[in-house]
């Protein structure tokens, strides 16, 4: 976020000076590297260098390939293999193993979404983003690459300039970016075989920590300077106006007042953190007080194991009981154990902390680690839009008496509840394998975004529409890579459990996913287009069932218990009621 | 002017594709920068040329773009790499085990290491052009530097088998140089998967320009150690100085990502018109003979017509035909190739030998009219010959 904030200022320094610049972005690294996915660099026209994407060892090549960039007004995309020795571009070996991919952009200032702007947004708020930046390994100087896309609780926010693919298109994926709070590498599908593949690196973006100190003593001076070095948002409470002033706290946030009332007109998340360092113990402990069962990541307590002790127990007398969730926010006394003397090394102690804690990591020395410093997933993953919905819905319902289809089910019917579960995947396509001549099922289903296949063979069974389901993909959707089966009666399935499916399907790279209900295997199930050849071959009511025994050792399962309700029966519908 | 000869003589040379020469024009006169000019937009426009370019011929042999040295051609890697390994080890490994029917590039920079004190191996092979294996493996030595033999040869097509060659290579700790300048772009090859150590091709034998090759040097080669034999410059790692030749690297790497989507419908077109144009002069002209075994490339077809001679005939058909023989000119007198000689043909039939090379803008009518024209010269001239006896 620091080197964000700089590249920004620079930024606008350059436009200012008119002149021209490009945006250096670290998009995929495989092995490892000093810098992560996200590193940035900004160059400008005259070769001034804000940012860094290398330990130091690639940036006289990126510089000159940037200025390169400069000239021709086209994006770059430059590839490093830093695991090579012979490689006479780093002249010194760092022990860096990995092979870097950075996409040179220039910033195209006409453009009122460029990248800068995009990255401005991202900051503009404190709630996380979730950045787009488009490359192709395989078109390496195609012109559609570049940081493109923006979404965040505002909005979506896309760059002026074509996009390789339509935002619709990537929408499941940024979504599932954004609920996990983890970037992701997505190669999206080639629609075109003529045109190079591209990739797209989903880049989750944090908000800045925020660090509240009760307390403007001197001794919060360091405290406020360490965390304006890392670039977080630095803010301090006090009841005292001359302690809390801008004189003493130049660049800050200060607000003067009582604990409660000061934290009512606080933001706190999961990305803040508060130090109780105030030498006044009601102060300190009105302050904890107010942030019992709040979103806070960190409440740091000043002070020796005593002070808590005495704290909880005054608090418990007065009614006051930490619960769980609280008691693991505490960390009292605050800091790690390093033999902190004094304001300066407390801070140290204080701060390294907290980002401890933020990062999920236990603050120990990396010496006794064994294995990567960092987990970092480097792995593509294939895009929503590589898979595609076939909705099994021929069937007779022999055993119901009147079409289960269009039974009334929430509001709608049960198979437009079941489509609305499906497209809510974002997939390429959802098609819906109907009986031949079923016209009632197929106005029925006029106003949705659905695809119709008709099955002419529908009497023959379920394998027929299946049949039909993966050749209407493979004509209209070639590219397509997997399939989900689903039928339409499974009133409880619903887009949290088929989106379970995919993501198993994309951590695991099974072939095939199914659900798993009452101790067997059965749809909703994943198959991957290799299994396709054998679906084609099945006959009469079977369904995949026996397929998936057949691959057992390959198969992957999500539970649901309660996709073992369907609706085949009156005894059934009746239940549904 | 006439209409230009019909061109069967593909392994002598092969002309730029048009989509080759395209590529190359702007880096004459519009990114002429050298590549080594460092601080220059017209610099890094040549490097960044030249890094694509690397990287499609790696890509199309299965190496890395690290392992590639560019050179003036397959020739002089040859040179760099039997020179550079000898000259390196020249105190431990004195010894290198090669082949009778080798190009002239191996043949000649042996018999000059030779000179300089080396021992040089040269495998037979049957009549059909084939080494044995047991002979090769039978003669490696302590201070064998390395095995020289040739992927697919370049008057008869003969391939040999590269991978039961490594394996050996391997169980004695050999390195394995491959000059593979008739098959790249052609056959598909990996280096990896094949075992090779040190590999050398040319961009004039797969549709590029004249004037550039490359040398294959993976990191067993690198660590035996190779002197470079041209300096001034450190250019290619200090392999290979010189400053590259942009235009025509260019070429050779659109060259190389040409011929990919296209190897395989290619070789068989091209088998189809050799097998027919082969059944027929077999069938048609008595006493004819191909030369070497089932094992060759897919459009390349020596033949001996026995009782003709082949550089007139030659001269006779060239209003309408370019093709090539089992001889070369040395004074006034013919000398018979030494590959067929190594294979076993005499004298009088290696200069009755011709070779026809087909390839990518060969058409149909072209190979039709090439067999009628052959069978008329050389039924006639047969007819004339034994009317003579």
């Amino acid at each position: 976020m620091k080197e964000i904030r700089q590249i920004l200022e620079a930024g606008q320094r350059y436009l200012k000076q008119g002149k021209s610049m490009v945006l250096a972005t670290v998009v995929h690294i495989e092995g490892s590297s000093y810098r992560e996915p996200g590193a940035r660099m900004l160059i400008s026209e005259d070769g001034e260098i804000t940012g860094a994407v290398s330990g130091g060892c690639l940036e006289g090549d990126i510089l000159r390939k940037a200025l390169m960039v400069m000239q021709n007004q086209k994006p770059l995309l430059l590839t490093y293999d830093t695991s090579d020795e012979e490689n006479d571009i780093i002249t010194v070996n760092l022990g860096c193993n990995g092979i870097i991919r950075v996409l040179l952009e220039p910033i195209q200032t006409e453009d009122p979404l460029h990248a800068l702007q995009l990255l401005e947004k991202c900051l503009q708020q404190r709630q996380a983003s979730v950045l787009v930046t488009f490359f192709s390994t395989e078109g390496r100087k195609s012109v559609l690459q570049g940081t493109k896309l923006l979404f965040n609780p505002r909005g979506t926010f896309s760059a002026q300039s074509s996009l390789p693919i339509d935002f619709e298109m990537l929408e499941a994926d940024i979504q599932q970016v954004w609920k996990q709070g983890k970037s992701a590498f997505i190669y999206l599908p080639a629609i075109d075989t003529n045109e190079a593949a591209f990739q797209a690196f989903l880049e989750y973006l944090p908000p800045v920590p925020r660090i509240v100190i009760a307390g403007a003593g001197n001794d919060a001076q360091p405290l406020v300077a360490f965390g304006k070095i890392l670039g977080w948002e630095m803010m301090l409470i006090d009841g005292r106006s001359a302690y809390a002033s801008e004189n003493r706290f130049p660049d800050c946030r200060l607000v003067v007042g009582k604990p409660k009332e000061v934290i009512r007109h606080i933001d706190i998340d999961e990305q803040t953190a508060f130090v109780l360092m105030s030498h006044n113990y009601d102060y300190d402990k009105a302050t904890l007080l107010a942030l019992l069962g709040s979103a806070v990541k960190y409440i740091g307590l000043l002070g020796p194991v005593k002070k808590r002790e005495r704290m909880l127990q005054e608090l418990e007398s007065e009614g006051v009981f930490l619960g769980e969730g609280d008691l693991n926010k505490l960390f009292a006394p605050t800091g790690l154990n390093i033999g902190a003397e004094g304001p300066e090394e407390i801070a140290l102690s204080v701060i390294s902390e907290i980002r401890a804690v933020f990062s999920g990591k236990s603050g120990a020395s990396l010496r006794n680690l064994t294995g990567h410093i960092h987990k970092r997933e480097s792995r593509f993953k294939p895009s929503a839009q590589s898979y595609g919905i076939v909705m099994l819905a021929a069937g007779e319902s022999k055993r119901l008496g009147v079409p289960k289809q269009t039974l009334p089910y929430k509001n709608t019917t049960l198979i437009r509840h079941a489509i609305h579960e499906a497209l809510g995947l974002h997939t390429a396509a959802t098609v819906v394998v109907i009986a031949a001549e079923d016209e009632a099922l197929k106005n029925h289903l006029i106003d949705l975004n659905v695809e119709i296949a008709e099955n002419a063979a529908y009497k023959e069974g379920m394998a027929s529409s299946i049949r039909v389901g993966i050749q209407y993909f493979s004509k209209h959707y070639p590219h397509v890579g997997h399939i989900l089966f689903m039928l339409c009666d499974q009133p409880y399935v619903d887009t949290a459990h088929l989106s379970r499916l995919l993501e198993t399907q994309r951590n695991s790279g099974a072939h095939i996913v199914a659900s798993l209900y009452e101790g067997r295997r059965g749809v909703p199930a994943l198959f991957h287009s290799s299994i396709f050849d054998e679906l084609l071959e099945l006959k009469g009511d079977t369904g995949a069932k026996h397929l998936i025994e057949k691959h057992s050792h390959e198969v992957q399962t999500v539970p649901f218990p309660l996709a073992a309700i369907d609706v085949d029966t009156q005894q059934e519908r009746e239940r549904l009621r | 002017m006439k209409k230009q000869a019909i061109y069967l003589d593909y392994n002598a040379t092969t002309p730029c594709d048009p989509g080759v020469v395209e590529a190359m024009i702007p880096y004459f006169s519009r990114h002429y920068g050298n590549p080594s000019s460092a601080d220059h937009w017209y610099g890094w426009m040549a490097k960044d040329a030249i890094d694509e370019a690397r990287t499609e011929i790696s890509d199309l042999i299965g190496a890395k773009p690290e392992e590639i040295i560019f050179t003036s051609g397959a020739t002089e890697s040859v040179n760099l790499a039997l020179k550079g390994l000898a000259d390196f080890n020249q105190h431990q490994k004195k010894h290198i085990i090669t082949c009778a029917t080798e190009h002239k590039a191996v043949l000649d920079t042996c018999a000059f290491l030779e000179e300089s004190g080396y021992t040089i191996t040269r495998l037979s092979t049957d009549t059909d052009g084939n080494i044995s294996l047991s002979e090769m493996e039978a003669n490696i030595r302590e201070d064998t530097l390395c095995i020289a033999l040739m992927y697919a040869n370049n008057e008869t097509g003969v391939l040999h088998p590269l991978h039961s060659i490594a394996a050996i290579c391997r169980k004695y700790d050999v390195l394995f140089f491959c000059d593979a300048t008739q098959a790249v772009g052609k056959l598909p090859l990996d280096v990896k998967n094949a075992g090779i150590d040190l590999m050398a091709f040319s961009s004039h034998k797969m549709y590029g320009p004249k004037g550039t090759g490359a040398l294959y040097i993976n990191s067993e080669a690198r660590s035996a150690g190779i002197l470079p034999q041209i300096h001034g410059g450190k250019h290619e790692k200090g392999m290979r100085s010189g400053t590259l030749n942009v235009p025509a690297i260019v070429g050779f790497g659109e060259a190389a990502r040409i011929c990919k989507p296209l190897m395989a419908v290619e070789r068989e077109r091209l088998k189809n018109l050799r097998d027919t144009m082969e059944r027929d002069f077999l069938s048609n002209i008595p006493g004819s003979r191909v030369n070497g075994g089932e094992n060759r490339m897919e459009h390349v077809s020596n033949l001996t017509f026995p009782g003709i001679h082949a550089e007139k005939l030659l001269l006779s058909v060239s209003g309408d035909l370019a093709l090539s023989r089992g001889s070369a000119c040395a004074g006034l007198l013919q000398k018979p190739s030494h590959v067929l000689k190594a294979m076993g043909l005499s004298d009088a039939d290696a200069l009755s030998t011709l070779r026809i090379s087909l390839g990518r803008f060969t058409q149909e009518a072209d190979v039709f009219k090439a067999i009628e024209l052959l069978k008329r010269a050389i039924l006639s001239k047969q007819h004339v010959v034994s009317g003579m006896i």
